[in-house]
């Protein structure tokens, strides 16, 4: 039987060669993820063992608060600890380390923005033992007005050796003399993060450190194990304050990258997943259609005393043949793909040292795994169907043209869609007793679940639907037209299929656009709510927490503005857990910003005290004119009376407090937002003007009105939509590969059909009409399926969502556009298959055996 | 009866397949004419070029060497659209099987060439046609639900409707019992009698051969006989001949 295969094979290689580069393409985005996020992990691994060289201890602030937020703001370590720290036995030496948010000015003299990561500022401590930082060029900063920047950064903004660099920390840029380029161990920068590097004494005047410092970085005395030196240090150090071996805070670090890595590596396998998913249905599908159009072969197997078993064998083992090429090519793909990816990783401002792509074996052994199962899990059904084709059938002629029953369709379907649905909302709806599956695997469960029971029903209704999309056909295209939307409905089953793959990827497009839509539309609605100042003035991008607050103190005596609120930002503990706070300048902010107040008042905020979020409230059981216990990193356990519950969105904290009781209890004073009402008769655009000969001289800030905050959050929004739909795009591409494929195969069988037609005058250009459209109704099938499918997930998902304050809103507009867009690649599916067709050979087609 | 015109012609006609040693001369330099509102039989053994000189004379496939007339226009200088117009508006088939599109019913697949072309049939010849081959009732029905006579009854209603400067046959009657045959081929030679059209048509049946009105032979890609007035005895007569 094994020749009879290979032989089988051969003769059908063109048909199969789009149904491998369907598993070829979803072998290759698991490959690709893994040997990307792979070599990047060895890459931060290198990168952070290099970082602690030269230090075993490190005494840092204890950082209590985790929060998804990225970042947090500890307190600092006075000088003190350091004397302190330096007389304990066994360490060599010691030093203050700082670090902060930088941003440096191009050549322009704009913000440089960086295409990922923030830039930090440092200190580069006087030591000559081996550092994070390793020297490249020039020379390490000694004095104030110098810096010394990574030589990423320096190259990326054509900066050299001597040129005068401006720095904005919080204040207006201030300049310092280039004298050094600087390394990150191997790496010229720190997974994509840049540096500018300062002197001790200049990282604490343009930190506003005073004489603190962020960390101290130890070394020990030869003999003397890290692990020991922290035990002694740990009982002299003040509260807050922790000592750690540097190994720890190396792993700490890297294993935090490698986090993000994984979340990384998790987003390109859903998607690669979706791919594979969608690509089942085309191998199914197409080994449907060949067994259909073997029967005969089969049959013949079958008469000559093959058994049943020796066929679905065959069929099986043909599966294995194109999983295994597929995968292989996969596994090429995925290399080549990791390789884009470290592309685009440096054009993000990444810096790849010279390390090859590490393609481990579990890479090879998972995408082969993935490859081969997919193909015969997805042959399987076929491979069963061939196995009863009677031996009989080699006798019959050719296609039988029995509708046979749809009621195994309906009756399979049904529940397993309503199988899938239960399984989403039990993910969306009920509270989980159990961790071992998320809520949102469950989630993602129920729609491929849904997916399929939708393909299984789906035949039931493809003649009418088929129908319905191709009814304006006839006379818009005449005979074409109406031979296409016959063709649609000749064979529901696999045009169902065909059509089910592109499903998947319209409802997953369809979710997404929806998603987007509700959140747009959620936040439109608070910002039109609660945004009720003229101009906001807060500071560029995401890297740094605030600016000066002389911005804020000149603001206040422009004529043309009648009143100001200005904000600030930080993190507290409050009962169990971690707190982001908001002060509020306590007699103009309810005036610039709306929020619903529950209980108590403003009134009294300004002295000690906090008002909260209903929500954390209810969870802590406080009411107003209770006490609540607030952890500060600087003045430690606070009791604070609660004078007012509120609740509105377009507000992170849960806390908001005094800029005065901010002042008591945070060390850093800097201003989060400036909020902003103009005088009467002011213009927008005059405020702004007004507004802006005060910041033009901190290019870190910028003015917003509440278009342009509705604008930054549309930008946010569409970046995310467009990254997802690039994604997507891969499962809709194999998609139409199965279009493609499958309009190829009905060709192959209807050869004889389309030369009769050629033969009696159908223009070769009729022909290409008749199956460009039959796959434009294939597509538009698919999509309305999906589209409904999308709208139904997008509903649900807002639903559950609904608690936080999601409006669900459908953007019929843009589903309109997919289902076009969908029209339009099915015209682009069709291309190859209608050239085929309108070049088969008429007298071929037309003389019989 | 005389000879009024020519419907087709070929002229020194030349068909090679293949090359070097497995070359075949299907048609070697054949000369023949159609006359118009005739019913004109090929016969020849297997591999005689009938098949060939049909499938050329109808623009189905090209000459090597020579030329092929349908009325004036030669097909030689026509490139593939030209050709398949002629198909389309001169040209009726009639194909052995696998006449009609499954998709289209029996009066769609009549009317099959004009709504490719985009024109109104001229129901009136239509209806003359479907009233002749007797098919009135069956008009809704799908090719699978019709039998294989009904089929190539329609197939040869379909070749008439669009009324076609000429009508090539392969072996219409070939996949059919022999009363279906008949009704099929008296049907064709009703059209050419009474309805004035032309028929060529290849065969192999004696019996098919004698409802034309003439007989033309061919053997290794050549003309080698002719006959007028057939019958199926004075053809097989000849075919002896001819063998001997």
């Amino acid at each position: 039987m094994w020749r009879a295969t290979v032989k089988g094979l051969l003769g059908h290689k063109l048909r199969l060669a789009l149904t491998v580069l369907a598993i070829t393409i979803g072998v290759g985005f698991v490959a690709g993820s893994f040997v990307f996020t792979d070599t990047l992990g060895s890459v931060f691994d290198d990168l952070f063992s290099g970082t602690t060289a030269g230090i075993d201890v490190t005494i840092r602030p204890i950082i209590e608060t985790e929060t998804d937020f990225g970042f947090s703001l500890p307190e600092k370590i006075p000088a003190a600890v350091l004397d302190d720290v330096r007389a304990v036995e066994g360490v060599e030496e010691a030093t203050g380390a700082l670090f902060w948010f930088v941003q440096l000015l191009d050549q322009n003299g704009e913000i440089a923005r960086t295409n990922g990561p923030p830039t930090f500022g440092a200190s580069w401590a006087d030591t000559n033992r081996p550092g994070a930082f390793s020297l490249r060029e020039g020379a390490r900063p000694t004095a104030d007005g110098q810096v010394a920047l990574d030589r990423k950064t320096a190259e990326r903004l054509g900066f050299e050796v001597g040129d005068t660099v401006q720095i904005v920390i919080f204040g207006p840029p201030e300049s310092f003399k280039l004298v050094g380029l600087a390394g990150f161990g191997e790496a010229d920068n720190l997974g994509g993060a840049g540096f500018a590097l300062f002197d001790i004494p200049t990282a604490q005047r343009v930190f506003n450190s005073g004489r603190a410092f962020d960390t101290i970085d130890i070394a020990a005395t030869p003999g003397v194990a890290p692990e020991t030196l922290v035990e002694r240090l740990q009982p002299m150090l003040p509260d807050q304050v922790e000592a750690v071996t540097a190994q720890s805070v190396a792993e700490e670090q890297a294993a935090a990258l490698k986090e993000g890595l994984g979340f990384f590596n998790t987003f390109l396998l859903v998607f690669a997943g979706i791919a594979l998913f969608v690509g089942t249905f085309i191998i199914q599908n197409t080994f449907r259609i060949i067994v259909a159009q073997r029967t005969r072969e089969l049959a013949l197997f079958r008469a000559l005393g093959a058994t049943s078993r020796q066929v679905t064998g065959m069929v099986l083992t043909e599966a294995a043949i194109v999983g295994v090429v597929s995968s292989g090519l996969g596994l090429l793909f995925g290399i080549g793909l990791a390789n884009v990816l470290a592309v685009a990783y440096e054009f993000f401002g990444g810096d790849l040292p010279e390390a090859a792509l590490e393609v481990r074996l579990r890479t090879v052994l998972v995408a082969l795994a993935v490859g081969v199962i997919v193909t015969l899990v997805s042959a399987l059904l076929p491979a069963r169907k061939a196995a009863s084709v009677p031996p009989v059938a080699a006798m019959r002629d050719v296609e039988s043209t029995t509708r046979r029953s749809m009621r195994t369709r309906v009756v399979a379907g049904v529940p397993i869609s309503a199988f899938g649905i239960a399984l989403g909302v039990i993910g969306l709806f009920v509270e989980l007793p159990f961790e071992w599956i998320s809520p949102i695997a469950l989630v993602g469960a129920g729609a491929a679940v849904v997916f399929i029971g939708v393909a299984v029903i789906s035949p039931v209704f493809t003649r009418p639907i088929a129908g319905i999309i191709g009814a304006p056909f006839p006379r818009l295209l005449a005979l074409p037209g109406s031979l296409a939307r016959e063709n649609s409905m000749r064979k529901p089953r696999r045009t169902a299929a065909t059509a089910a793959a592109l499903m998947i990827g319209l409802a997953l497009v369809s979710l997404a656009t929806i998603l987007a839509a509700s959140f747009r539309g959620t936040v439109r609605e608070v910002i039109d709510e609660s945004f009720r100042a003229d101009l906001v003035v807060s500071e560029v991008g995401f890297g740094g927490i605030g600016f000066s607050t002389s911005i804020a103190e000149a603001l206040a005596d422009l004529p043309e503005i009648d009143r100001l609120a200005r904000t600030r930002f930080g993190q507290a503990s409050l009962g169990e857990g971690p707190a982001f706070v908001s002060a509020v300048q306590t007699d103009t902010f309810l005036d610039l910003f709306a929020i619903d107040l529950i209980d108590g008042g403003f009134e009294t905020l300004s002295s000690p005290s906090v008002a909260l979020r209903t929500s954390r409230a209810e969870t802590l059981g406080v009411a107003v004119g209770d006490t609540v216990t607030i952890t500060f990193a600087r003045t430690g356990t606070q009791q604070l009376p609660v004078v007012a519950i509120w609740d509105g969105q377009g507000i992170q904290a849960s806390v908001l407090m005094s800029i005065e009781t901010f002042e008591t209890n945070f060390s850093e004073q800097l201003d989060a937002q400036v909020l902003i009402a103009l005088q009467d008769g002011i213009s927008i655009e005059s405020g702004r003007a007004a507004v802006e000969s005060i910041t033009d001289a901190f290019p870190n800030v910028q003015i917003q009105d509440q278009a342009d905050f509705k604008a930054q959050t549309e930008s946010q929004i569409n970046l995310i939509l467009s990254l997802i739909f690039v994604m997507l795009l891969l499962s809709v591409l194999i998609a139409l590969l199965g279009i493609t494929n499958t309009l190829s195969l009905s060709i192959i069988e209807r050869t004889r059909e389309i030369g009769l037609l050629r033969a009696v005058g159908m223009s070769r250009k009729q022909v290409r009409r008749m199956i460009r459209w039959e796959s434009v109704i294939i597509s538009v099938f698919g999509a309305v399926l999906g589209i409904c499918l999308g709208i139904l997930f997008g509903w649900a998902v807002v639903r559950a969502l609904s608690e936080q304050g999601l409006l669900f809103v459908l953007p019929g507009g843009q589903l309109i556009g997919a289902l076009f867009a969908a029209g339009v690649a099915g015209v682009v599916a069709a291309v190859l298959p209608a050239w085929r067709a309108s070049r088969l050979n008429v007298l071929n087609a037309i003389s019989y055996e | 009866m005389t000879r009024t015109e020519i419907a087709a012609r070929a002229a020194g006609a030349v068909k090679v397949y293949g090359e070097g040693d497995a070359q075949v001369r299907a048609l070697n330099g054949i000369d023949v004419e159609f006359g118009s509102r005739e019913f004109t039989a090929i016969m020849g053994p297997s591999g005689s070029g009938k098949s060939t000189l049909l499938h050329c004379l109808a623009g189905l496939d090209s000459l090597t060497d020579g030329h092929v007339y349908l009325g004036d226009t030669d097909l030689g200088s026509l490139d593939d659209d030209e050709l398949t117009r002629l198909r389309r508006d001169q040209v009726g088939f009639v194909f052995q099987a696998y006449n009609l599109v499954p998709t289209l019913n029996a009066l769609e697949n009549i009317t099959l060439p004009m709504a490719i072309a985009g024109r109104k049939p001229d129901q009136t010849w239509v209806d003359e046609i479907i009233d002749t081959i007797g098919i009135r009732d069956r008009l809704q029905h799908r090719p699978t639900e019709l039998s294989g006579g009904e089929q190539q009854r329609v197939a040869a209603a379909r070749a008439l409707a669009s009324r076609p400067d000429i009508i090539f046959a392969d072996e219409p009657s070939g996949n059919l019992d022999s009363t279906s045959g008949a009704e099929l081929l008296g049907f064709m030679k009703e059209a050419v009698q009474q309805l004035g059209q032309t028929i060529v048509m290849v065969t192999h049946d004696p019996a098919a051969a004698g409802y034309a009105d003439r007989v033309v032979f061919l053997a290794d890609g050549v003309v080698v006989g002719e006959m007028l007035e057939p019958t199926r005895e004075r053809i097989l007569d000849h075919i002896k001949l001819l063998e001997a």
